[in-house]
């Protein structure tokens, strides 16, 4: 079971493609701890918990991070939570990496590239760029932890950098690197030829990296080889309304990120508890097969599941948009180019990473050892 | 941009299931690992179980392995254009690739349905992959996109895609001409599990081509 807890809607940055409503709203504690007990009531004994920060920025809520971290372990000492927060790093400091150390805290940075890249979107309420005062809270958190994970969001404008972005982000100490594209924005064909370009370069350098056996994480290529090489339909890891819930800085429930504040996708309250009526409805809507994609080979391997990404593309929960759909083709097939080249060469790291069961466990025992 | 189904798609790699007819996958360690390996220790001890086929084997349900659980690979247009050009080279014969040169050409297909014969012609413009030296010779690696340019007839593409067999009656003479002349090689996608013979069969496709330009006396 996995829950977001909302923290606050406020911001120290004003980045062109956030989505989030800026206003000043800001959880309390006794919502906070509410919002855990509600997870660990409606779970089963030995589940794990997946509680995630979110915001605005959710480090202007430190406070609240750490005691609902501590509230968690010293109330449910018997239970496995992981934490998990993504922050812009204006906010980072030496004590929140070394609690994220100390108690498990995945933290995620965002980055989108250099500084002309970064800049471009990522600017503060006086409209100046943020990039030097991220990078230097990246080098401090890659101290603490060495396998941070680097977001980074693309826009059509920032495109034509992407592979260079990725390899600056590389450079810079991130062997994590989470790409996304913004759904929100007005891309056109000759964007989206410009894109698959550069994800062409970026598998060029994942490639490389694996032929020389050097650690290189990056999303969306190892998800699609992963999801594929485990017979992993896309699908089972949606879990709107069944196994996610979004608690608003209000304590009012909502089954995914980009549906809170909907009124028609309310699930109740943490006072008053989750009406499973509509969850089951908004769980069910989440599972029809929009009908443009019926008999598609691809579609246990598309996207076409999140709720998030449809609502923002398309307008519908269940519709994939067309950016969706040539996306997510692209980069099943540029995914499966690499993979299918490595798996010839029958190298012996992308074997590892993607059929040895235990690789994770190898490769964390690793970075400690080094 | 549009919402586009796909109708055929093959990853060209296994899945985890599929491997397991392969135990040996996980036997060869990267070699970042084995300066980790150090006698007795508790570490050493898990990576090598992991490097271990019967760990494969036990760590998973068994699946059946044969017939379905096969998986077919083939290769990618690039991979395969790079071996085709590099088995020209070793055989004396030096081919480069070739960037939007497009030609128009006539296919025979001769296609056996429940044992009747059915003689088709494809007209198809082909942007070819590679050329000779000279420029007198070009080459075409089929792959399932090339084909699909060609016809709409959906059989005939399934069994470009699902057919070995097919594929080597196809092209049995391995070449054809365009409408001005020009020789075109056709190679045709090989398929199966194991990437090495897969790759000598795409060289023998070659080898062959060269032997009969050189009983015609072109070569």
């Amino acid at each position: 079971m996995n829950i977001t807890l909302h923290l606050t809607n406020s911001c120290n940055l004003k980045c062109s493609y956030c989505f989030v409503d800026k206003c000043e709203r800001f959880m309390d504690r006794m919502t906070a701890f509410k919002a855990v007990d509600f997870v660990v009531r409606r779970s089963l004994e030995k589940e794990n918990f997946g509680i995630s920060f979110y915001g605005g920025e959710p480090l202007l809520m430190k406070n609240l991070i750490y005691d609902t971290v501590l509230y968690s372990k010293a109330r449910y000492p018997d239970r496995r939570f992981s934490f998990s927060l993504t922050t812009n790093g204006l906010l980072l400091d030496e004590q929140m990496c070394l609690f994220a150390k100390n108690f498990g805290l995945l933290i995620a940075i965002s980055i989108d590239g250099d500084k002309n890249v970064h800049d471009m979107c990522r600017v503060d309420l006086n409209s100046q760029g943020s990039h030097e005062r991220v990078v230097n809270a990246a080098k401090m958190l890659l101290k603490y932890k060495p396998n941070a994970v680097c977001m980074a969001t693309v826009n059509p404008e920032t495109a034509p950098y992407l592979s260079d972005s990725v390899k600056y982000l590389y450079d810079l100490g991130f062997t994590y690197v989470v790409c996304t594209i913004n759904h929100f924005a007005p891309w056109t064909d000759e964007d989206l030829r410009v894109l698959k370009e550069e994800y062409g370069r970026i598998a060029d350098l994942y490639y490389e990296k694996t032929i020389k056996e050097d650690k290189f994480y990056f999303a969306p290529f190892d998800i699609k080889i992963s999801n594929y090489i485990f017979n992993k339909s896309s699908k089972e890891t949606c879990s709107l309304g069944e196994r996610h819930i979004s608690v608003t800085p209000e304590g009012d429930l909502y089954p995914c990120l980009q549906l809170v504040d909907r009124d028609e996708y309310h699930l109740g309250h943490l006072d008053t508890g989750i009406s499973d009526e509509k969850r089951k409805k908004v769980h069910e809507l989440s599972k029809s097969i929009a009908s443009d994609c019926e008999g598609c080979t691809l579609y246990d391997r598309c996207r076409n599941y999140c709720s998030c990404a449809n609502i923002s593309a398309s307008g519908y929960i269940d519709k994939v948009s067309p950016l969706q759909c040539e996306h997510e083709r692209m980069i099943i097939e540029i995914s499966d180019t690499i993979a299918r080249k490595l798996y010839k060469k029958k190298n012996a790291l992308f074997i590892h990473k993607h059929y040895n069961e235990m690789y994770p466990i190898i490769s964390a025992i690793e970075d400690k050892l080094k | 941009m549009k919402i586009c189904k796909a109708r055929r798609y093959n990853a060209g790699y296994p899945t985890k299931e599929e491997t397991l007819i392969y135990p040996e996958l996980l036997k060869n360690m990267p070699e970042r690992w084995k300066g980790l390996l150090v006698s007795g220790t508790l570490f050493s001890s898990v990576l090598l179980a992991s490097c271990d086929p019967r760990t494969l084997f036990n760590r998973t349900v068994p699946v059946v392995l044969a017939g379905d659980a096969y998986v077919t690979l083939t290769f990618a247009e690039d991979e395969g254009v790079e071996i085709i050009i590099d088995e020209f080279l070793a055989q004396g014969i030096e081919f480069e690739h070739a960037y939007r040169v497009k030609v128009n050409a006539e296919l025979p297909v001769d296609v056996e349905y429940e044992e009747e014969f059915e003689y088709h012609t494809l007209k198809a413009e082909l942007e070819v992959d590679g050329m000779s030296k000279d420029g007198t010779i070009y080459f075409e690696f089929v792959s399932h996109h090339d084909f699909s340019k060609w016809t709409d007839d959906k059989v005939l593409i399934d069994d470009y895609f699902t057919r070995g067999e097919f594929l080597k009656e196809f092209f049995e003479d391995g070449m054809f001409e365009t409408e001005n002349g020009e020789i075109v090689a056709a190679f045709y996608n090989t398929q199966g599990f194991d990437y090495g013979s897969m790759e000598e069969e795409l060289r023998q496709q070659v080898r062959d081509f060269i032997k009969m330009m050189e009983e015609q006396g072109i070569l």
